[in-house]
């Protein structure tokens, strides 16, 4: 099986071609600090170092340490029943591919993740020794990605956790069920044993830390995890809610969500072209979880068990508490300003800012640059609306889908005639 | 401070000379129309000129009157809408510190105040040029063992730049060269300074440097998803005007590259190199 080694070239083609499919590519979190004779640092914002034809950034090297695997998930292009190529880098090979683009400045670091090849534990015995190499020998100090792999024993876990900067465990599936029928050889509780340690060992080494400020930091970028979208039958909701237990139970810093692209020959797995507005509108909704304190159930509840094609996430929750609106930009608290369509962080922050010094108008508002685009619908300015515009439901809808301009976008309709403007306002109004 | 709108005051360009600048304008209890750089040549009939000696004492007192009242993070605003290239940006930051003594550290929260408002998009935009430049910053690896790069950066990031790259490559001998405006960070290990350059140098790569820039090619053409194509994204996040000096881009063979005056990648030859030519690479 291993009788031709290939080359290097071919070696990086099919280990980056295996490896793209994660959709992590994130430098940030860790602010880990150049030492005498090292090279590299970690920036704590990240940086993204180039972006490949598809729009997403390229921060680290994202290759796997082999495509040789024992398991069959049917979701999977390296399952070991499929027919692709097959290579295997040397921890030599890679510590040496990290440190020669690092130098280039092509690459913020390495991430490193791998098919299992023999057993979890052998795996992860390779990417310890790999991130030894570069983290002992050749003094690197760059960002570190690595992948946790399920079923390994916990003392790997912990000493992998001493390299990297982050720690991943992938959980793919986002229901026990759907692994069931997808992934058999892999279980819930080998997932979430290495998630519990991870989030474990990095409140202790914080506990460490108060105590005796160098000791050595355990996965200081956190950890992180990615779900594919669309390969089961899970809804919006499901994901949304695994992901607040997610953050909330085990401090994740990211959750990733991954449109499926077809690739299995299962006939349950979809064959049609990835959910990509789908997949946007979950990272849409996470950043709300994250950053706007609403909460999953807030979003999407029973009777709404996925996200609008037409508006996002936030605006469609606007939509159904119009109770709440229009907010006064002069005296509502920084929390429900967040709250308002088409105002972000930055203008948020920049609101509460500025009215300490003086009441705001709309005026103001544009020479301070916040979009008034979408937020003009839902906010007052010392009790005026933007140009008299009257704040009612049924008014507000037809606006913001004039402005969208969302004709013939969304996805393929199972019925001969596609929905009018008025279906789709009457989908977003609960009327249909 | 009196009103006599008709006194330009005229400066070397550096940081310091414009700041040394703003203590004279206190000293002399004026409120100048402009202040701009002495190379700049345009002169106006009814204005009069000051030309101002930059003197590194009056500038560390002004800076030091700054960071005391409005806090450091006042004085990197405008130190990096300096390094912007805008117009008018020396007297928008005399506006601004006039504003930071006035209000101190809430001098911010006036974005309603052009001066202020111009001052902190200003040091945004530079600040978020470097940032991309920290990324998009393409190293090659010289047969003296320098590793150099090229940049024609909008706004004047070098200085930025020499700071990051000089924490992260702290053992690593570079030379960083801003063609646009004929300026290059040197670091050899152990010091960084910015020297003024003429032309463009005669470049002999290490003999690896052909193999990593194809192995790097290859990586970057083999990590996109097909069925996610989506160029517009790419254009938002990564312009063309840096493509021009990034490995992945650029075409030309490095044999031909190797000891040539002055060839360079122009955007004309800028397309996307195919699998197929990595592969015989």
């Amino acid at each position: 099986m291993k009788t031709d080694i290939p080359i290097i070239e071919e070696k990086l083609r099919i280990l980056t071609d295996a490896a793209k499919y994660d959709a992590s590519c994130c430098s940030s979190g860790s602010g880990r600090k150049n030492t005498s004779g090292g090279i590299g640092n970690a920036s704590i914002g990240g940086i993204c170092h180039s972006f490949s034809a598809d729009g997403r950034c390229i921060s680290l090297l994202k290759i796997l340490l082999t495509n040789y695997c024992i398991y069959d998930c049917q979701y999977c292009v390296n399952r070991s029943s499929n027919d692709v190529e097959r290579a295997a880098f040397t921890p030599r090979e890679i510590a040496d591919l990290t440190i020669n683009f690092y130098k280039r400045n092509y690459i913020e670091g390495l991430f490193l993740s791998s098919a299992v090849v023999k057993n979890p534990d052998h795996t992860m015995e390779l990417i310890i020794s790999a991130l030894t190499i570069l983290r002992v020998e050749y003094k690197f100090n760059g960002y570190i990605h690595a992948k946790a792999i399920p079923g390994a024993s916990k003392e790997l876990v912990a000493q992998l956790g001493l390299l990297c900067d982050r720690m991943s465990v992938n959980i793919e599936l986002p229901s026990s069920a759907a692994l069931q029928k997808f992934a058999p050889q892999k279980t819930k509780q080998n997932i979430v044993a290495p998630m519990r340690q991870i989030r474990d060992g990095i409140i202790s080494n914080k506990e460490e830390l108060t105590v005796y400020k160098k000791a050595p930091r355990f996965t200081p970028g956190g950890q992180s995890t990615q779900m594919i979208i669309g390969a089961s039958p899970d809804s919006d909701k499901t994901i949304l809610n695994l992901s607040q237990n997610l953050y909330d139970k085990f401090h994740l810093k990211r959750v990733y969500f991954s449109a499926y692209i077809p690739m299995g020959t299962n006939p349950l797995l979809p064959t049609s072209a990835p959910p990509l507005l789908r997949e946007h509108r979950l990272y849409q909704a996470d950043w709300l979880l994250r950053y706007y304190s609403f909460r999953a159930d807030e979003l999407l509840d029973d009777e709404h068990e996925s996200f609008s094609n037409i508006v996002d996430p936030k605006c469609e929750w606007a939509l159904r508490h119009l109770e709440l609106f229009p907010v006064e930009i002069n005296s509502a608290p920084y929390e429900m300003i967040m709250r308002i369509p088409g105002i972000g962080i930055k203008s948020a922050l920049k609101i509460v800012r500025c009215r300490r010094t003086h009441s705001l108008s709309f005026e103001d508002l544009r020479k301070m640059r916040i979009s008034m685009k979408r937020a003009k619908y839902f906010c007052t300015c010392g009790g005026r609306t933007f140009n008299n515009l009257w704040l009612r439901q049924e008014l507000i809808t037809p606006m913001l889908l004039s402005d969208n301009n969302v004709s013939g976008y969304g996805q393929i309709s199972l019925f001969d005639d596609a929905p009018t403007k008025e279906d789709k306002i009457k989908c977003l109004t609960g009327e249909m | 401070m009196s009103d006599r709108r008709n006194v330009i005051y005229l400066y070397d360009g550096s940081f310091e000379g414009l700041l040394t600048a703003v203590f004279d304008c206190y000293l002399n209890h004026e409120r100048p129309l402009n202040i701009e750089p002495s190379y700049n040549g345009q002169l106006t009939l009814d204005s009069e000129y000051r030309s101002i000696e930059t003197d590194t004492e009056k500038a560390r007192r002004v800076a030091d009157k700054i960071i005391d009242c409005a806090g450091g993070k006042a004085y990197r605003h405008m130190y990096y809408t300096h390094l912007s290239e805008y117009e008018h940006r020396e007297i928008n930051i005399f506006g601004y510190i006039r504003m930071c003594l006035k209000f101190g550290k809430t001098a911010d929260n006036y974005l309603t105040v052009p001066c202020v408002d111009f001052v902190l998009n200003a040091s945004y935009y530079t600040g978020h040029e470097a940032h991309k430049y920290t990324g998009f910053v393409r190293f090659s690896e010289l047969d003296s063992g320098v590793f150099y790069s090229e940049i024609e950066p909008v706004h004047n990031v070098l200085p930025i730049l020499a700071e990051h790259f000089r924490k992260r490559y702290s053992n690593m001998a570079f030379l960083l060269h801003d063609i646009k405006r004929q300026m290059c960070v040197v670091y050899n290990g152990k010091e960084c300074v910015i020297r003024e350059t003429e032309g463009l140098p005669r470049l002999s790569y290490s003999e690896n440097e052909a193999h990593y820039r194809s192995l790097w090619k290859l990586f970057y053409n083999t990590v996109e998803i097909k069925p996610r194509h989506n160029e517009k994204c790419r254009m938002t996040l990564m312009p063309k005007r840096y493509w021009r000096h990034m490995t992945e881009f650029n075409d030309i063979p490095i044999s031909k590259l190797n000891n040539q005056e002055q060839i360079r990648p122009s955007y004309q030859g800028i397309r996307q190199a195919s699998l197929s030519d990595n592969r015989q690479a």
